[in-house]
């Protein structure tokens, strides 16, 4: 009969990312909205 | 004077009670190899194992080696239990967290088996025949004898063959080896770590799981190679040399009938045996007597870390034993 120790090590878990509350893509698409907004706004008070 | 005649007669007793004649001693003596099987159990390196590391890894793969050597024909099984593992805590642990032995599991990579060297212990039984010719001939006529011999069923000394391997089909070895159970050790062992857990209850059955094991073949495919094995081993060599000299000169006695052998010279005995022609019979499964061979098994130990186990270091106890079927 043969015993053998086992051991094995379990990492502390990765904190969750904290929440940014917009994606690139929707911050990008709401700059882009409002340059065209300010765009137009311009052209409207010319 | 009365004590020179008592003296006289208590010689004469004495000489009397010596026996007229002596006693000769033989030693009886008998070998019994019965072998020995010995079981290890390593790293895939094939150093002796005493602690198995998964580090921060989940997997670690072991070896079992079995060895035989001449063996009596028994089969074997190797059986491994787990205990849970414990959260190490300074010199002791944390017997309340723990990472549950059913998390611990048994898997094989692929070509998990392997076998080396594997031989046969075979005690092969000869039939034997002579047609006497010329001077040898007319001798054993002369002493009442018959120049055709034919001696049945003569017991050869043991002999040990090699056999070939094909892992695809092992079937055809007398001891054959097989791969292990999967799965997870659904009920924990309280053995080494584990025996000092203070939950430990009072009567517990541990889940076994078999890394390797090995089954005594009788199959005719067995005893078809090993019967080839032995007729290619003992082609050639003469009839003096593969039976007991007491045995082989016993048949020939009975095959001349008593009388007719006790009249011949013993070097007309010498070229009666050495011109005895042999035939091996095929083997039986009464005359495969044993096996040498190394088997090997490389399961692997997977450990699977539930998502709320505590950070830390954790250690358990795997047990291994070999059983003798």
């Amino acid at each position: 009969m043969s015993s053998i120790t086992v051991s094995l090590e379990v990492a502390p878990r990765p904190l969750p990312l904290p929440r940014t509350g917009l994606s690139i893509e929707v911050f990008l698409a709401l700059a882009l909205l409002l340059l065209v907004v300010g765009a137009l706004a311009l052209k409207v008070a010319r | 004077m009365k004590r020179l005649l008592a003296c006289a007669a208590a010689l004469s007793i004495a000489a009397l009670a010596v026996p007229s004649a002596s006693a000769d001693e033989v030693t009886v003596s008998i070998t019994n190899p019965g072998g020995s099987r010995t079981l290890y159990v390593e790293n895939v390196l094939g150093q002796p194992l005493t602690s198995l590391d998964f580090g921060t890894g989940r997997s670690q793969p072991f070896r079992v080696r079995v060895v035989d050597t001449t063996m009596d024909r028994s089969g074997f099984q190797v059986l491994t239990t787990m205990s849970n593992l414990y959260k190490v805590s300074g010199s002791s642990h944390d017997w309340a967290s723990t990472i549950a032995s059913s998390d611990v599991s048994v898997a094989y990579p692929p070509n998990p088996l392997n076998l080396l060297n594997p031989k046969a212990v075979v005690a092969p039984v000869y039939d034997m025949t002579e047609t006497l010719t010329g001077a040898l001939c007319t001798t054993v006529q002369a002493a009442g004898g018959s120049c055709s011999i034919v001696m049945n069923g003569v017991d050869g000394l043991r002999q040990t063959v090699d056999l070939a391997v094909d892992l695809a089909d092992l079937s055809s070895l007398p001891l054959v080896p097989q791969t292990g159970e999967t799965g997870d050790f659904t009920s924990p062992d309280y053995a080494g770590i584990g025996a000092a857990d203070p939950n430990k209850p009072g009567s517990f059955t541990p889940t076994n799981k078999r890394v390797i094991s090995g089954v005594v073949s009788t199959a005719s495919t067995t005893l078809t190679s090993v019967s080839a094995a032995v007729q290619a081993l003992v082609a050639g060599q003469p009839a003096s040399s593969l039976v007991d000299a007491d045995t082989l000169g016993g048949s020939l006695r009975s095959a001349l009938s008593g009388p007719v052998y006790d009249a011949l010279p013993s070097t007309v005995i010498d070229q009666i045996i050495a011109g005895l022609n042999k035939t091996v019979r095929a083997v039986t499964a009464a005359d495969l007597v044993g096996q040498s061979g190394t088997y090997l098994s490389y399961p692997q130990l997977d450990v699977n870390v539930p998502a709320e186990t505590s950070p830390g270091s954790y250690e358990g106890t795997l047990v291994v034993t070999a059983v003798q079927l």
